[in-house]
């Protein structure tokens, strides 16, 4: 980290303690989240003024045929939807991204980079190839093949002494990640000439625009459940700071417990790929920005990198539908525009360990 | 609390590292383990904490046997400060020094008033208190060294394993260590600590324990352990105790070869 930057966050967590300000931080973020759910649903093609939005979220019932009757409906079936599908896949890659830089004890870990997402992909595109209904499969596919790659990476880059090798970590990462890609594309391949393959291809370039009340149904318990245990279990990550040994020292299990994470972290992930396809950078500029500014103590950084997740990806998917109008951008796309120089960044500041 | 070893052996793979070690320490003790690098020293603590599971015999803490023990419960009473930590991400001091409260939290408790009090105490006993904000990546190591012993003392252990505490300190930071733990011990802390620096040993242990290549060859108050026939046959060095003339306690002084009947160069390397 460069000086200016420590200097930063030296400051800024100081005042955390001095003014207990981590209060206000997540005041500011509830705020922040709340009027990002109601701006997303006003923004788009077709406006729709803030006052109808807060009479459809009062339950008010328009008369049949008038104007406000189609901007309810234009919100209960695409807005809303669409936003809430937003929070909740923000929400989960936030939290994951949190969760493995913990686990991995590296800032630069994130779902994307430990091959997760590809793995997730292939297994959701393989459930769409196959044509298999249902909308458990989807979450349930991208869980297997997520776990596979996350699960040959953790083997690849745990060495001998225990310790995670950025380098290994990040190159097992790639190499897994481009086999997943290079099966999803054969996949691809395979299917061409079948409407499935349009679907497939939609479903890759990610993107929140297939968002309905099912997919939220299946994706919301999700979410919800796993990022309480990864709550729970947040403090075991500031053990995990210290070390394997130190964790044990401090009455952690280091290994079950690091098991216990990046499965609820790939759980989560998956489903999320699962319905929205990859959206890359979240998971590793979320949780790294949230450490700047309040501090590494996961305990706050966790729920923090959660609700801030879920705000940044809302408002990624804003820009995505509104800059080319009437055309629509795959979030990923802006995601990757914001987040890939960030990382670079990181890559050329941070100090890295080996 | 007393720590009681009873036939202990150790092996990584097919190496044995630890051999048929019986060792009996007392509350409130200040004990030292000594023998030159790869001797065992660091492997016999791990087994004593509980992070390696011994191949034969037996170790318990108050008579019950830590193999018995979770985790959890051994935290609630040992703590260990292990050589050469390194924490990842930019905790500040106080930050580090609370996380040792862990053992005595719940998983979702917040800092209450008890963890507040021993953290600030523990800071203080330490001299650390003016460090609270910094970042612990930013401080020295000798800083360092106190934070983590402030951290382990936060965690309201019974007994303290420190691996080599000195290793890399100057020689004011060594005796403010040493002072601090020596407090602690008065109290009633068990102390096991590794150290290589066989002065400190003589001033600061109440017993002491030599290990050569895995085996106990002494244990006894300092100066029967640290006895120039000792000292030659484990470390291949030729030194002089002596007691020194001011604080009476002894010290062990290395001889240059020079000094010692002019042997040739060709056995200088026995001395290093």
């Amino acid at each position: 980290m460069g000086r200016t930057q420590k200097n930063f966050q030296r400051q800024l967590s100081w005042n955390a303690q001095k003014t207990h300000s981590i209060r206000w931080i997540f005041m500011l973020l509830m705020i922040l989240l709340a009027a990002t759910l109601v701006i997303g649903v006003v923004v788009g093609p077709v406006s729709i003024p803030i006052k109808e939005v807060f009479s459809y979220l009062l339950g008010h019932k328009p008369a049949v045929g008038g104007s406000e009757r189609i901007q309810h409906l234009i919100i209960s079936q695409i807005r809303l939807p669409r936003v809430l599908l937003g929070l909740l896949v923000g929400c989960a890659l936030g939290i994951s991204g949190g969760t493995m830089q913990g686990v991995f004890r590296n800032p630069l870990a994130s779902p994307y980079v430990v091959g997760i997402a590809s793995g997730a992909s292939t297994g959701a595109a393989l459930v769409i190839l196959l044509n298999l209904h249902g909308v458990a499969f989807l979450p349930l596919g991208a869980f297997i093949g997520g776990s596979l790659a996350v699960g040959i990476v953790y083997q690849l880059a745990r060495q001998r002494d225990r310790r995670t090798s950025v380098y290994t970590l990040i190159l097992a990462g790639v190499a897994v990640g481009a086999l997943f890609s290079a099966i999803t594309s054969f996949l691809i391949f395979l299917s061409a000439g079948t409407d499935r393959m349009t679907d497939v291809i939609f479903w890759t370039m990610g993107g929140l625009g297939r968002a309905n009340w099912t997919y939220l149904c299946v994706l919301a318990p999700i979410v919800a459940v796993g990022s309480l245990l990864l709550i729970a279990f947040s403090r075991d990550l500031n053990a995990l700071a210290m070390g394997e040994e130190g964790a044990f020292h401090l009455g952690i299990n280091p290994e079950k417990s690091k098991r216990l994470m990046l499965g609820v972290a790939t759980l989560v992930t998956s489903s999320a790929v699962g319905f929205a396809g990859t959206i890359g950078f979240v998971g590793l500029i979320i949780p790294h920005i949230m450490r700047l500014i309040m501090g590494p103590d996961h305990r706050f950084l966790l729920p923090a990198t959660a609700i801030a997740g879920a705000i940044f990806l809302v408002w990624a998917d804003m820009v995505a539908r509104t800059v080319v109008q009437p055309a629509e951008l795959p979030v990923g796309i802006i995601t990757a525009f914001l987040g890939a120089p960030f990382f670079l960044y990181l890559l050329k500041t941070r100090k890295v360990r080996m | 609390m007393n720590i009681t070893i009873e036939g202990l052996h150790f092996s990584y793979g097919q190496t044995p590292v630890l051999e048929k070690i019986d060792l009996s320490i007392q509350k409130g003790e200040i004990f030292a383990i000594v023998g030159p690098n790869g001797s065992g020293k660091t492997t016999l603590l791990k087994n004593i904490s509980g992070v390696l599971t011994p191949d034969k015999g037996a170790l318990y803490l108050n008579m019950r046997q830590i193999a018995d023990l979770s985790t959890w419960e051994i935290a609630r009473q040992l703590a260990m400060v292990e050589q050469d930590r390194e924490v990842s991400f930019d905790f500040t001091v106080r930050e580090v020094i609370a996380i040792g409260r862990i053992p005595h939290q719940s998983r979702f408790a917040r800092e209450n008033k008890v963890d507040k009090e021993l953290i600030e105490e523990a800071m203080r006993v330490c001299s650390v208190d003016s460090l609270a904000n910094r970042l612990i990546a930013e401080i020295s190591g000798g800083e360092r060294q106190r934070v983590f012993l402030a951290m382990a003392l936060a965690q309201e252990p019974k007994v303290l394993l420190l691996d080599e505490p000195t290793t890399h300190l100057d020689i004011n930071y060594q005796a403010q260590i040493m002072e601090i733990i020596r407090a602690q011990a008065i109290d009633g802390l068990t102390v096991v600590m590794a150290l290589h620096d066989l002065n400190l040993v003589a001033q600061y242990a109440d017993r002491a324990a030599m290990l050569d290549k895995g085996q106990l060859l002494e244990i006894g108050k300092p100066d029967e352990v640290l006895t120039e026939a000792n000292i030659k046959r484990v470390f291949h060095a030729d030194v002089i105790v002596t007691n020194h003339p001011l604080t009476n306690s002894f010290y062990v002084m290395p001889l240059a070869h020079r000094f010692h009947g002019g042997k040739s160069r060709s056995s200088e390397h026995e001395l290093l």
